[in-house]
């Protein structure tokens, strides 16, 4: 199988897609009293999430590029949508 | 069962896929930051080895940095940087170079230029030893942190790469199935290609908690900034103004009043009692020097821990506190973020843990630099192929030119009335820029990608062995009593590069003898 820039680069922007989601829940609702600690708690969670998503989805042998549209754009109204309520 | 196996073997076929294509993919820009990175690690000493003068400064030990000249040194910058009225001067920075080494080192930002300038000082009497610019030190350091890409989107590009390291390193590992195996097999003697394969397989394997921390904590540092922008939104409910009071306290603003210079080591002592006990200030900053709103920033660390950005912030009038950050003692999640500075720069442990970073990051430049041979050696010489060459051998051959260009901006003061202070890194950059063209006229001219590898590995170890023993040599010429161990150290990193590409030129050039032979013996 060729390589594909366009599965890497998906693979990159929906992994950290994948990692912000699960930061700013962590930013919202880590059981901590003070919001710098779940501020920091939630930065620190990224890298390792990112890498981890990334490297899993860009391992998949077969992912549909509807699917990773599909997630992209879902993840990023979500992200978008938590984000606004904060606002 | 014989699913969940089909299904195993996708997933690491998946991982092996991956962990090949994004190598071929990002492979030279991850061996750049490897490479830069590793000769960074010197960034301090070899500063002080680009000037003739800082090299010959050796002296006795500078004491506390409580007892610190601190106040003389800021009114001595300001008359040399600040103008006539010395109004210009913005931000004033001074530090200690490492503890217990007698230069105390100043950053001055002035508003005119925006320009930071950097000197130095005997940590002992205040006393000014030179007004230095940085030269070859400060390019391979700005392609580390930068690439000298417009800021701060080079940062936040480097974030990514140590994102996509931790995941080439840890997917290379998951791939490595035979670990058992294959974690102590080098074999010199056979195939050349299983040769690399081996190196690339043993480099990763042993220095795979360096990889991981080196690619984690250079993701934060890339990249945390603007990930705690974010989070901080969310956690304090939009109210940015509430979280930046709480992470950096409410800075004054520039009042365009003007004030006398006050003093910072009465700040010193203060933050040394207001922190946790055994703080131990490192840095100061003054920020707007002469205003009516000056506010000053002690810096420091607390002992037997991992982290050095603790700081107590002060208004310079009132001597009210502004905002007291400890990294150390508030909460596990700051601590890491504290620790990942001196982990990614080896600011921790002295010399000796500098020159163990070193050897473990020739280990990482190992991992991109093998597993890119191998991939070039398996397909014909094509433009690719030459991009991929270029990308490979640019920065290595080009930092070999720099320092011999830095070399003769070095000593050429001292034996002539030229002045390179403030210039040297024109100097020192046009003779990196020349590496860059040689290694671009090699790969578009060049029809034996071996042959290259050989031709530059012998140019660079030549180039770099011949700079530590003129430099040595030069040396001599002004008396070794006064010679800087961070000189000498620089010169034995430079000899140990030196002797490292003489390895790797005998290595290639050993599979093309034998390649040669083998083409007169079919003859």
């Amino acid at each position: 199988m060729g390589f594909s820039a366009r599965a890497l680069t998906a693979a990159i922007v929906l992994g950290l897609i994948f990692a912000l989601f699960a930061a700013v829940f962590m930013a919202q609702f880590l059981p901590l009293e003070k919001p710098l600690h779940r501020t920091f708690w939630a930065g620190l969670s990224v890298p390792i999430t990112w890498a981890w998503a990334s490297l899993w989805l860009f391992s998949r042998e077969r992912f549909s590029r509807g699917a990773w549209i599909l997630l992209s754009v879902a993840c990023g109204l979500l992200l978008l949508a938590i984000g606004g309520m904060q606002l | 069962m014989s699913d969940q196996k089909n299904k195993q073997r996708a997933f690491f076929q998946g991982l092996m896929r991956s962990h090949k294509q994004l190598g071929a993919a990002l492979g030279i820009f991850i061996f750049v930051l490897c490479f830069s990175g590793t000769v960074s690690i010197f960034h301090g000493e070899i500063a002080i080895w680009e000037s003739a003068k800082l090299s010959n400064a050796y002296g006795p030990v500078a004491g506390r940095f409580d007892d610190a000249p601190i106040d003389k040194i800021m009114q001595r910058a300001i008359a040399d940087f600040g103008g006539e009225d010395g109004r210009d001067v913005e931000v004033f920075n001074v530090r200690q170079d490492t503890p217990g080494q007698r230069f105390l080192v100043s950053n001055t930002h002035t508003e005119s230029d925006e320009a930071w300038h950097l000197s130095y000082w005997d940590g002992s009497t205040g006393e000014l030893i030179a007004h230095q610019q940085m030269g070859i030190s400060k390019i391979v350091r700005e392609i580390h942190t930068d690439f000298y890409l417009p800021s701060p989107w080079g940062r936040y590009a480097i974030g990514v790469l140590g994102v996509i390291f931790m995941m080439m390193a840890v997917g290379g590992i998951l791939i490595h199935r035979n670990w058992r195996r294959e974690s102590d097999q080098l074999r010199f003697d056979q195939k050349d290609r299983h040769k690399w394969s081996d190196l690339h397989k043993l480099s990763g394997f042993w220095a795979l908690p360096f990889h991981i921390t080196i690619g984690f904590t250079g993701a934060l540092l890339g990249l945390l900034g603007v990930i705690l922008i974010m989070m901080a939104l969310v956690a304090y409910g939009g109210d940015q103004d509430a979280a930046i009071a709480d992470i950096f306290g409410k800075d004054p603003k520039m009042s365009h009043e003007q004030a006398p210079i006050l003093a910072m080591q009465p700040f010193v002592t203060k933050a040394r009692e207001d922190m946790q006990a055994g703080f131990n200030p490192q840095r100061v900053t003054a920020v707007y020097p002469g205003d009516k709103n000056m506010f000053v920033l002690v810096y420091g660390s607390y002992p037997e821990t991992l982290g050095i950005d603790s700081f107590a912030k002060y208004r310079a009038d009132t001597g009210e506190p502004i905002k007291f950050v400890d990294y150390i003692h508030d909460n596990v999640a700051l601590r890491v973020y504290s620790a990942s500075v001196p982990l990614h720069y080896a600011t921790f442990g002295g010399p000796m843990m500098k020159f163990i970073y070193f050897a473990l990051g020739i280990l990482s430049c190992l991992l991109p630099a093998t597993g890119l041979y191998l991939w070039l050696r398996r397909r014909p010489f094509d433009w690719q192929a030459r991009v991929v060459y270029w990308g490979l051998l640019a920065v290595p051959v080009a930092s070999a030119f720099g320092f011999a260009g830095a070399l003769f901006v070095k000593w050429l003061p001292a034996f002539t009335s030229l002045s390179f202070a403030a210039s040297s890194i024109w100097y020192s950059g046009a003779a990196f820029v020349l590496g860059l063209l040689f290694v671009a006229w090699q790969a578009w001219r060049g029809d034996n990608m071996q042959a290259g590898f050989v031709q530059s590995m012998a140019l660079s170890a030549m180039l770099l062995a011949l700079t530590a023993v003129f430099d040595i040599v030069l040396q001599a010429s002004q008396g070794f009593s006064l010679w800087a161990p961070q000189a000498w150290g620089t010169d034995v990193v430079l000899l140990s590069m030196a002797a490292l590409a003489f390895y790797l030129k005998q290595r290639l050039q050993l599979k093309s003898d034998v390649a040669d032979e083998a083409v007169v013996l079919a003859g």
